[in-house]
């Protein structure tokens, strides 16, 4: 019997093992690098809350955590504004217009994040495409400062994290069974009553899992911050990567990057929680 | 008209035309806003990679293949690019090795703590790169190791393996275990069946999941910031340290030349999966 | 599968192996690689042409790579990396050159090493303090675009309302930002060590654009999202010599001289590659090709003469240094990390 398990489980053990040994200690490690005192990557003292205690206690740190959330928060809301009709139009349409559909869809997956805030900058720089349209619209009568502001970031932020949005939406919404919405129009419901009375709620689980995958993404975002958001652009991951790299002060970044994860997570929890409360209908048995 | 029922009354009818439209109006701006926005960026990389000016501008001022020509006689463009697809092919080659055995357990037997496993293996998809890569270079550094291109493997590895794990998942699932009784049932050997019955229909689903993991590990920045060793840089932090300098235009031209690259994969896995396998849960 | 394919698997399999082995083996076999830390962008053309390739040449089979930084990131991988160093000689301003002997992993080169060194102005030497050479001087200047803002002749006119909306700053990471900060604050009443005056008054300057470093600075000048900014000699020189409309002044009361220093990294596994590739810096032949337009490096060789169109980027003789600014960078260097910390807070966004 023991044997048998062993044999059912070795396949798995190679994986895991790996995982364990190369993701669980390390991340249980960053943990506790955060109560060690380092100085020059040579451990001077162990076990110390003096760095938890300065970040958690600096308003500074404080006002950091708020806007990278809201920032997330905001870039989350962007990708399902523009998401959930992008994904909306590939059900809808018939099979030659979903294969342009996806290709666009994957197209910036294609490209790299760093090639796609290239294309940010010249499209949002003083001299850049968007200003020129504005411009020649006659919408603005001298250029607008895109790059290096929060509003740059965020449109670049959103475009980069949109597919993530649109994947699990686009599985959602194929799933609902043609039928509810055939129902719901002989009913004599509009199309706008079926969209938001059949559609929206039975696509719930992909709205909640584009949303958990973006957010957790946004927040922890780095390319574009760190590039586009010029040089005191403050969010949580650039000011992980200076304390790493610029300060050398390693028990700080590891802190941070505990914090990142942890906050990260537990928002993302909470709104699955809140989701599973507030849609009781996705969950009663069928 | 009719389709909306004999049960509205007439005068409500006409608003509700309107609302309708407006809609889909709305929807039909909204999405193609959104589709544009995905597209455009690369769009204009593309084109900026094939300009003359000197330095980044839009319009472009004519048409050259000079920034093409500047990068394939830049050593530490190539050299980069270099390193980073050895890296890639070998995080492929162990993910592969370590990933498909455990898709196929996953699928195919139960046992207890199932759901802690595969949570475990697909977990690195959830979690932010740039906190990974953080939490490689304290452990590698806490056991004394000078970060080298072994470890930059093993740490992509951590974070590629998922796709390997889920999109063979997701194919194994729809294997006819009936083939498989079938072969036993006419005396194959457990390997034999796995060679010439699982391996086939299974093959696919790997390619998919190798060809994502490669163009994962490929573009990586975040963990690779951390955890590449500092004389042996890959491409994206190469890249990185280009834009962040001085934003030099041959920038475009590789990032042109990657993207055609990364379409070229697609393609080969859609044409070996149908386009379905895009999807990975469809 | 057929056999083609296991060929074909086979095939790419042994190719793979040997581009990996070839790839991670790089460090332990064949040419030995020199790894030098370069300026950022197209400054870094003259260390590439006329120190590293006659440099290559003159030893065989050494390979010269030059990496471009400006910021702490290779001086925070340098102080990490146990043992060896990664890179072997780094350009150091006056700020940095201070923390690093402090910090001591820069080598105090034996000076018979340097015969080059006897050509260098006393002036320039004195600015090293013994550690590595005093490769080139850049002067801190105002730099500005003619088509948009009036020219500014004194530092102060940064604060007129003509530029309001048109300034670009750097991060103190970068010693030009960390220079300007201690210049405004000495400009408003402070000193090295008491910077306060500056925070209100950089605070006058919003709304302004802040790069990372200052190639990423010039950079704003191409792309019209600054007209006017404190910036290195040579980052201004090589913009106007792309056709672009920069021009670059020493403002009154005298612009900031800042010397360089080429130094040799400690933890390097070639100090007398190193040593001799610093002693070429000083080079007559070197120093004449780099003061020369479009990069104006400023030479510390006495044999090197200053060519008449450096005119706005160079004082035109060693005797007009009496009008250049210098700061008491030991007294600043104990500050720069609150600096650092502070300008991140004031001006985040």
């Amino acid at each position: 019997m023991k044997r048998d398990r062993l044999r059912l489980m070795l396949p798995l053990l190679p994986a895991s093992g790996f995982l364990t040994l190369f993701l669980v200690v390390p991340l249980l490690l960053l943990f506790s690098f955060g109560f060690l005192q380092i100085e020059r990557g040579e451990v001077t003292s162990v076990v110390t809350g003096a760095t938890y205690r300065d970040i958690l206690g600096d308003p500074f740190y404080r006002y950091l955590f708020g806007r990278t959330f809201l920032i997330a928060v905001s870039v989350t809301g962007l990708c399902l504004l523009f998401g959930y009709p992008v994904a909306y139009l590939y059900v809808s349409m018939r099979s030659r217009w979903r294969v342009l559909i996806l290709t666009s869809v994957f197209a910036p997956l294609l490209t790299s994040a760093l090639a796609r805030t290239f294309g940010w900058m010249v499209i949002l720089g003083n001299q850049g495409v968007l200003n020129k349209t504005l411009i020649w619209l006659g919408v603005l009568d001298q250029p607008m400062q895109f790059l290096f502001t929060l509003t740059g970031v965020m449109i670049a932020m959103t475009q980069v994290l949109l597919p993530f949005m649109v994947v699990p939406l686009i599985t959602s919404l194929q799933s609902i069974p043609h039928a509810l919405t055939e129902v719901a129009a002989n009913l004599g419901a509009t199309h706008c009553q079926t969209f938001w009375r059949v559609t929206v709620p039975q696509s719930v689980p992909g709205i909640a899992a584009g949303v958990s995958l973006v957010f957790v993404l946004a927040f922890t975002e780095f390319t574009v911050s760190v590039l586009m958001g010029g040089g005191t652009f403050a969010v949580v991951s650039v000011n992980m990567f200076e304390a790493m790299t610029t300060l050398l002060d390693w028990s700080r970044g590891a802190a941070i990057a505990s914090l990142l994860l942890m906050s990260s997570a537990t928002v993302v929890t909470l709104f699955n929680l809140l989701v599973r409360r507030l849609t009781p209908w996705m969950h009663t048995g069928r | 008209m009719d389709a909306h029922g004999p049960l509205a009354p007439r005068g409500r009818q006409r608003t509700i035309v309107w609302i309708d439209l407006l809609g889909a109006v709305l929807l039909g701006v909204l999405a193609t806003t959104g589709i544009a926005c995905l597209v455009v960026p690369t769009l204009i990389v593309v084109i900026t990679s094939f300009d003359t000016q000197e330095f980044i501008g839009f319009p472009p001022r004519g048409f050259s293949l000079e920034r093409y020509r500047e990068m394939f006689q830049s050593s530490v463009i190539l050299r980069a690019a270099q390193i980073s697809a050895v890296t890639s092919a070998f995080t492929v080659t162990l993910g592969v090795a370590l990933g498909v055995p455990a898709a196929i357990a996953l699928v195919r037997r139960e046992f207890r703590g199932k759901a802690l496993v595969t949570a475990l293996l697909l977990s690195p998809i959830m979690l932010p790169g740039i906190v990974i890569g953080v939490a490689m270079l304290v452990f590698y550094s806490a056991l004394g190791l000078r970060l080298s291109l072994p470890l930059l493997v093993l740490s992509h590895v951590v974070f590629t393996m998922p796709f390997i794990v889920r999109l063979s998942m997701a194919r194994m699932e729809r294997i006819d275990r009936q083939l498989e009784d079938a072969a036993r049932n006419l005396g194959a050997r457990e390997w034999q069946v796995f060679r010439h019955v699982v391996l086939p229909q299974l093959r696919p689903g790997i390619a998919a999941g190798a060809a994502f993991a490669f163009l994962v590990s490929f573009d990586n920045l975040s963990v690779s910031l951390f955890t590449a060793p500092v004389r042996q840089r890959p491409l994206p932090i190469e890249l990185f340290y280009l834009m962040r300098f001085d934003l030099d235009p041959v920038v475009a031209a590789v990032a042109a030349l990657q993207f055609l690259i990364a379409l070229c994969l697609l393609l080969f896995v859609a044409r070996k999966l149908g386009p379905s396998g895009f999807m990975p849960d469809a | 599968m057929t056999r083609a394919h296991w060929w074909a698997n086979g095939i790419a399999a042994c190719a793979l192996a040997t581009a990996g082995c070839g790839l991670f083996g790089t460090s332990s076999s064949g040419s030995r690689e020199f790894v030098a830390i370069s300026y950022g962008g197209p400054t870094q053309v003259p260390h590439r042409r006329f120190l590293a390739d006659p440099f290559e040449a003159a030893h065989g089979s050494v390979k010269v790579t030059l990496v471009a930084s400006e910021s702490e990131d290779v001086v925070a991988q340098i102080k990490a990396a146990r043992g060896g160093s990664p890179y072997d000689v780094i350009p150091l301003g006056e700020p940095r050159q201070i923390m690093a002997i402090e910090e001591g992993w820069v080598e105090r080169t034996p000076p018979d090493t340097l015969p080059n060194l006897d050509a260098v102005h006393p002036y320039f030497r004195e600015a090293c303090r013994g550690h590595g050479v005093p490769e080139t001087y850049s002067l801190l200047g105002l730099a500005y675009n003619p088509a948009r803002v009036p020219r500014p002749a004194a530092w102060t006119d940064l604060w007129k309302p003509e530029f309001r909306g048109h300034v670009g700053l750097t991060t103190p990471a970068s010693n030009l930002g960390f220079a300007f900060v201690v210049l405004t604050a000495k400009l408003f009443g402070g000193s090295e060590t008491d910077v306060e005056p500056a925070w209100p008054q950089i605070h006058k300057l919003e709304p302004f654009v802040v790069a990372s470093n200052p190639t990423a600075l010039a950079q704003l000048f191409e792309r019209n999202e600054v007209a006017v900014a404190p910036l290195w000699s040579n980052d201004a020189a090589v913009l106007a010599s792309r056709g672009l409309n920069v021009r670059f002044v020493q403002p009154a009361p005298g612009a900031l001289i800042l010397v360089s220093c080429l130094d040799v990294i400690r933890a390097t596994a070639h100090p007398e590659l190193a040593r001799d590739y610093i002693n070429r810096a000083v080079s007559r032949e070197y120093q004449a090709q780099a003061v020369q337009a479009p990069w104006f490096f400023g030479p510390t060789n006495r044999q090197v003469d200053i060519p008449a169109e450096a005119g706005d980027y160079l004082p035109a003789s060693f005797d007009d240094f009496s009008k250049l600014m210098r700061l008491d960078w030991d007294a600043g260097t104990r500050v720069r990390g609150a600096v650092s910390a502070r300008f991140n807070r004031e001006f985040r966004r």
